[in-house]
């Protein structure tokens, strides 16, 4: 369960911006939008980010992945780091990104953050915090002049004989590797829990394809009904999926190794426009191709096999959106979601219903939670996102992106402007919470900016 | 050990700010005469983000043969006013004539129709300033 997440000097980030997921005390909440936190606190279940194109929106969604990434799969050997600071302001351009989360990881709430440059770790730092808001120290780092300087804190362990296994692992990690991907790669344990909270993020990009999608259809009967069920009811016209497979001949070792990594599996970029294709080794080891065919009952029984290609981009995306309904609900585990552009190809209906139906399996299930990008701004409806939920970013005068949540702005303003617009659409594109498009030059080419809105 | 970093912590919201945002959400309306300086000043300000570029609207009046009657901006401005579907009663409404391009019978009359509207008028004075004054 995501608390909080903190970023600075991070792309389009100068300044530090703070998404935080706790409800705030001062907003009425529909009973599935809201989670129990530490110390019965209030955690929201969704959050929605709004701004202008350039406003800094994916950069949020990039930072999420990037810290996902780099604590999952760390790097190797002399690897940069994927950090790219603020390049607008030359101090920035040398200075460490900055990353925070407040999470609960296996019932614990931790404190895990880094600073870091293209070339190494600068900081680093774990803490637990009890309900009291006790803070322990499970580690902390600091760059060092040779190698960095690793503290064990006596909350990652007591005893002896660990603690100098630990030792010797924060000896071993390189200035480019954070402790926490280390201590993946050597089995520490105790730091599981928090390595398998952010492994189990599901981050969704506008144009990558879900790459389970294809394993999950042939050996998952629940999954296969869930897609079977919003394909249908989204009215894209298929009726059922059949994955096809043929095995790839000629290929040299080095492509069957590229096409079957790891990365591939997470890359839209190997297996390319955004289609659900996948290849795999069969048991004689040779690379079989899997695609998927959408079919279409004809009035007259008639059954026609058509493939992704000649499908919509709308039957498309939400094949690829789809399944991040099936994490949550009934039997799911803690899930994080993140989608860039969560209406992208889609009709708004579409993209609401999507969303309701995530509120509703969320409440029968565990403690799952979704932020996402969007421009759809008929999801500006409180009885889908309360006010805290809902989170403006726009760009300052110095190119920097600024956030801030619609329930720090006027309340009473804004009761007043959903009461006359019947809702906070017409309040939004009127220019009054912020982070719209600034038209300055359009006048230029003989528009007028009050004709736009 | 880590005292160089400047940790955020969990921060409480409603009772902890988020942002420095100036929490108001009114509007701010100014028309001008599209051949004078005023709007230069404003477009300009707002192109250096130091006038709020969603919350303040420039309402610009096409001029013809190099002026307009104020009684045309003011006028304008009360169109605008009215094609909005949703209006707070902080919403301001300014009219920005340039002093030097008007009569100042014609001035005097636009004031009285301003002041009756509840818009604020500011003059814009280039040849002798650079800056607006409120009238």
């Amino acid at each position: 369960m995501l608390l909080q997440f903190a970023v600075e000097n991070y792309l389009s980030f100068r300044d530090r911006a703070v998404l935080s997921m706790l409800a705030d005390e001062r907003v009425t909440h529909e009973p599935g939008h809201v989670l129990q936190g530490p110390g019965g606190r209030q955690i929201l279940r969704a959050a929605a980010l709004y701004g202008a194109n350039g406003s800094g929106k994916s950069n949020l969604v990039k930072a999420l992945a990037m810290v996902r990434r780099i604590v999952g799969q760390g790097t190797r050997g002399d690897e940069r780091l994927p950090i790219v600071p603020f390049k607008l302001d030359p101090a920035r351009r040398i200075a460490p990104a900055h990353f925070e989360l407040e999470l609960i990881a296996a019932g614990k709430h931790c404190s895990y953050g880094f600073e870091a440059t293209t070339s190494q770790v600068q900081a680093e730092w774990l803490y637990e915090i009890d309900t009291s808001g006790e803070e322990r120290l499970l580690f902390e780092r600091v760059a060092g002049d040779e190698a960095p300087r690793i503290t064990i804190g006596d909350a990652l362990s007591m005893e002896p004989k660990r603690r100098a296994f630990l030792e010797f692992v924060a000896e071993g990690t390189r200035r480019n590797q954070l402790f926490l991907a280390e201590a993946g790669e050597r089995n520490v344990t105790e730091l599981g829990p928090i390595r398998e909270a952010l492994h189990d993020w599901t981050i969704v990009l506008p144009d990558a394809p879900y790459m389970p999608l294809l394993d999950k259809l042939e050996k998952d009967d629940d999954f296969r009904k869930l897609m079977g069920v919003v394909l249908k009811d989204a009215g894209t016209g298929i009726d059922d999926l059949r994955i096809v497979k043929r095995v790839l001949e000629g290929l040299a070792p080095q492509e069957i190794e590229l096409l079957t990594s790891a990365r591939a599996m997470e890359s839209a970029t190997v297996l390319g426009d955004g289609l659900n294709l996948t290849v795999n080794l069969d048991e004689q080891g040779r690379p079989v191709l899997s695609d998927l065919l959408g079919i279409h009952r004809l009035p007259d029984g008639e059954q026609v096999e058509l493939s992704m290609r000649a499908e919509s981009d709308g039957t498309r995306r939400l094949l690829n959106l789809a399944p991040i309904l099936h994490l949550v609900g009934a039997g799911g585990a803690d899930a994080l979601l993140v989608v860039d552009e969560l209406e992208r190809s889609l009709h708004p209906l579409l993209t609401r219903m999507l969303l309701q139906l995530f509120f509703a399996r969320a409440a029968s299930g565990a403690a799952a939670q979704i932020i996402f990008t969007t421009h759809d701004t008929n999801l500006l409806d409180l009885r889908i996102l309360s006010r805290d939920s809902v989170w403006l970013i726009e760009k300052d005068a110095r190119g920097g992106s600024v956030m801030y949540p619609l329930s720090e702005l006027d309340q009473a303003q804004i009761d007043e402007v959903e009461r006359q617009g019947k809702g906070l659409e017409r309040g939004y594109l009127q220019g009054r919470f912020g982070a719209i498009p600034f038209f300055g030059s359009l006048e230029a080419l003989g528009f007028r900016k009050e004709q736009l809105r | 050990m880590t005292g160089k970093v400047r940790r955020t912590r969990l921060i409480a919201r409603g009772s902890e700010p988020l942002t420095q945002r100036d929490p108001k959400i009114s509007l701010v309306f100014v028309a001008t005469e599209d051949t004078y300086a005023a709007k230069q000043y404003l477009d300009a300000l707002q192109e250096r983000g130091l006038v709020d570029r969603s919350r303040v609207e420039v309402i610009t009046l096409p001029t013809h043969d190099g002026r307009s009657a104020p009684s045309a901006l003011l006028d304008r401005l009360k169109m605008h006013q009215e094609s909005l579907d949703v209006r707070l009663p902080q919403d301001e409404h300014w009219a920005v004539f340039d002093v030097d391009h008007h009569e100042a019978k014609e001035l005097s009359q636009a004031t009285q129709v301003a002041k009756s509207r509840g818009y604020a008028l500011a003059g814009s004075n280039p040849s002798s300033s650079s800056g607006c004054s409120c009238m």
